[in-house]
């Protein structure tokens, strides 16, 4: 669903991501991880087409998603970590505008909000102003709006921030359920633990270079501890 | 999908006004009377102006239309360059622009979203100038049909025609900047602009024209289209003056083939436009990501490697910082003084002899009025956002014992100092062509010296007043409907500054450099502009302390 090509994204001498190559299957939870200024970002707006690479292709369903942006898009959903909402607008508003962009006919569009409001816990506060909303709570609503098109392919970055447990767990469950349904989920976390909890399979990324990339057994082993030595090892 | 994007542009905005009325009712009263006054004003004088054109100094119709060309062509240059750097802001760097940017809409479509916003954002001003103006002219012959038509046929084509141009500069430049670096191509722009700008004004020398339109008294209300330099009719400015010279004389179809005429550059440069987007947009966002994107991932990356310590930098060394980082800033900052150079430089050259006391008396107030714009424009530019832009580091700012006073002066102060220099340096400068100039000097410096601590502060007082923690972006801020609101402030102000001047010199001048210029009320405006400063430290500190959402 997600394939990554001998990517390279360079700005003047400085290179953020060199010659990364990932394919993430449907139905995969991959889990990006990284310390701060390894590349996680840089490789996630590439992937968002906010970006354009260096060098390399990447690719949405088979298409190019550079070449093709619109067409890749209509597969992705991508949920960064400073999300843009619209402070005026209500959440119903939101969800509405966000689903019509995707070209969801307007009865469709209204199930689906209500849907995934109610999965995500947002419903009582649909008709509130956005602005009102505690941090949390726009987290959950970007949440479902990433959900509410039913993308092949979900791109989160940093996905916990303002959640509560129990936000944190319905983001759990329901992206595993994404995955179940055949979608595939491109995560980046700083919590070894989530990524612990959901992945299927891990890439660590560090000075822009891929250091390590295995399914979460192989790289957790034993344990939450030794998940910690195992990624300080890998990225000192 | 472009249909959804702009019904909920528009909902947003409808939105945004009625709640901004409902939730700060004394501020928005307060903004349509300043927006009323300004209004008013500007039909007086344009009304005024009109009628001592062709009746007291008789300069005839025709000649009144290609001053009209003049202005309009001004107004032009200055919507279409607001609007690169607007521009610039809504639709390249902007977050929303980024989130529309994952959604599968053909960026083509983001693209003419945006450039309304940034349209709307942009024109407001300018808009309200020329509707006001163009009252003010059909106020004078008493024909209010053609201010409707002229607003709607050549007025608003004209802005759009601005508008485009800028957004069209701005893709190219992008465009361009792959293979040049962005410098480079903004310093062609830049050339290409000043160029074409002396080109157009050297062409339209008023002064020839005047001469060769006077052989033909007493038929100057006469269409003397023959004396018009051919490259005029390649601006949109000259065909929207000619809708209103014809108009007025009531020659219908040459005021609708003018019309016809701006209409067709208009549509014609919105079509470009949008085939120059569908072309290049997408490429341009990414260059504008790439390059915006460049200076955070260094950044985080050596922060990484074991970042400086902040707790060292001083407030004052952390807004230079800042300043100086941020590129829209230090390359606008860096034009506005390479203007005011040139400006000082034709000061010290220039020799103006007139025979009337009333028009040296004018040139004089004009070049004095001219250097309280330029504080003017540069304090709305940099003074106002200084309270917002500290926005999303507030919390860092209130968190910590830092006092808040101490914040505030780091601001206003550094403002002030620059802004007194620039205008005593003005000061000095302006009386300088005209004849028995010295008596002046000690006049005009004090002027400007003042006119440096009160334009900042009144600029500060409303930066305080509409202070928007929430917008990141300096242009935003400095073009948004406050910033608007102290531009009109500040101009009422500079217009009361220059008629105290007007008065203070005429005698002087009539009396060809013999009477002696009186200094003794000038503490008066010592006294008003510590009020401004005192006024801007209450409103300031107020914007410090409010509650943070």
């Amino acid at each position: 669903m997600l394939e990554l090509n001998s990517l390279s994204k360079k700005f003047g001498s400085f290179t953020a991501v060199e010659n990364l190559s990932l394919n993430i299957e449907p139905g995969e939870i991959y889990g990006f991880l990284g310390p701060n200024g390894a590349g996680k970002t840089t490789t996630i707006k590439v992937i968002a087409t906010l970006l354009k690479p260096t060098s390399g292709i990447v690719r949405i369903n088979d298409i190019d998603a550079h070449k093709f942006p619109r067409e890749a898009k209509k597969y992705l959903s991508y949920v960064p970590d400073q999300p843009f909402l619209y402070e005026k607008l209500s959440g119903q508003e939101f969800l509405l505008f966000v689903a019509r962009l995707y070209g969801m006919e307007k009865e469709d569009a209204m199930k689906s909000v209500k849907g995934v409001s109610e999965i995500f816990e947002v419903l009582p506060w649909l008709n509130k102003r956005i602005e009102d909303y505690s941090q949390g709570m726009r987290q959950r609503l970007i949440l479902a709006a990433a959900m509410m098109h039913r993308p092949k392919l979900i791109v989160i970055d940093e996905p916990m921030v303002g959640l509560d447990p129990r936000g944190a767990e319905t983001f759990k469950a329901q992206t595993r359920l994404a995955a179940q349904n055949g979608a595939a989920v491109f995560v980046t976390t700083h919590q070894l633990s989530l990524a612990k909890d959901i992945c299927t399979r891990v890439g660590i990324i560090h000075k822009g270079r891929l250091v390590f990339e295995g399914s979460m057994q192989e790289f957790s082993g034993n344990g939450t501890e030794h998940l910690e030595k195992r990624y300080i090892e890998l990225t000192s | 999908m472009l249909k959804e994007l702009v019904k909920t542009k528009l909902r947003l905005l409808y939105l945004e006004g009625g709640e901004r009325i409902s939730h700060h009712l004394l501020r928005s009263i307060f903004s349509v009377i300043t927006f009323s006054i300004f209004a008013y004003f500007t039909f007086a004088v344009v009304k005024f102006a009109t009628g001592y054109v062709i009746k007291e100094a008789k300069l005839g119709l025709f000649l009144y239309h290609r001053l009209l060309a003049l202005s309009l062509f001004v107004f032009f240059a200055i919507i279409s360059v607001a609007n690169i750097l607007v521009a610039f802001a809504t639709i390249f760097r902007n977050k929303e622009a980024e989130f529309l940017h994952t959604l599968p809409i053909e960026p083509v479509q983001i693209f003419v979203s945006k450039f309304l916003d940034s349209f709307l954002y942009s024109s407001a001003l300018m808009s309200i100038l020329i509707i006001s103006a163009v009252a003010g002219y059909a106020g004078y012959f008493h024909n209010g049909l053609v201010a409707i038509l002229g607003i709607i046929l050549a007025v608003f084509p004209l802005i759009l025609s601005a508008a485009c141009i800028g957004s069209i500069i701005l893709l190219v430049v992008l465009k361009f900047s792959r293979k040049i670096s962005v410098r480079a191509a903004v310093l062609v722009v830049t050339a290409l602009y000043a160029g074409g700008t002396y080109l157009y004004i050297r062409l339209n020398n008023p002064f020839k024209l005047f001469t060769d339109v006077m052989k033909y008294y007493p038929h100057i209300d006469r269409y003397l289209g023959s004396l018009d330099p051919k490259s005029d009719y390649f601006a949109p400015s000259f065909w929207a003056a000619n809708f209103f010279y014809f108009a007025t004389t009531k020659n219908f179809i040459g005021a609708a083939a003018s019309a016809l005429i701006v209409c067709a550059i208009a549509a014609g440069l919105f079509v470009l436009m949008i085939k120059l987007a569908d072309k290049y947009y997408q490429d341009a966002f990414w260059i504008a990501r790439h390059k915006l994107f460049e200076r955070k991932v260094r950044k985080s990356a050596a922060s990484a490697d074991g970042g400086r310590n902040c707790r060292s930098i001083s407030l004052l060394r952390k807004d230079m910082l800042l300043f100086l980082r941020e590129p829209s800033q230090t390359f606008h900052f860096t034009v506005l003084i390479i203007l005011i150079g040139i400006f000082l430089f034709n000061l010290f050259a220039m020799r103006i002899f007139l025979p009337d006391n009333f028009i040296v008396t004018s040139a004089f107030t004009l070049i004095f009025a001219f250097n309280s714009f330029l504080i003017v424009s540069l304090a709305v530019r940099f003074v106002y956002p200084m309270l917002s832009l500290e926005g999303e580091s507030m919390w860092l700012l209130r968190s910590s014992p830092v006092n808040l006073r101490r914040v505030f002066c780091s601001k206003l102060l550094p403002s002030i100092i620059i802004s007194t220099l620039i205008g005593a340096v003005l000061g000095y400068a302006s009386p300088s062509p005209f004849e028995n100039f010295r008596q002046l000097i000690p006049l005009s410096t004090l002027y400007g010296l003042f006119g440096g601590i009160i334009f900042p502060s009144v600029v500060m007082i409303f930066g305080g007043v509409f202070v928007d923690y929430k917008e990141t972006d300096a242009v935003r801020i400095s073009s948004s409907h406050g910033a608007t609101v102290s531009l009109l402030v500040s101009l009422g102000m500079m217009t009361i500054l220059s008629s105290i001047v007007f008065n203070q010199t005429f005698l002087y001048f009539a009396s060809r450099g013999n009477f002696h210029v009186d200094l003794s009320r000038v503490w008066v405006l010592g006294l008003i502009a510590a009020a401004c400063a005192l006024l801007a430290y209450t409103f300031g500190m107020k914007a410090l302390k409010i509650d943070l959402s």
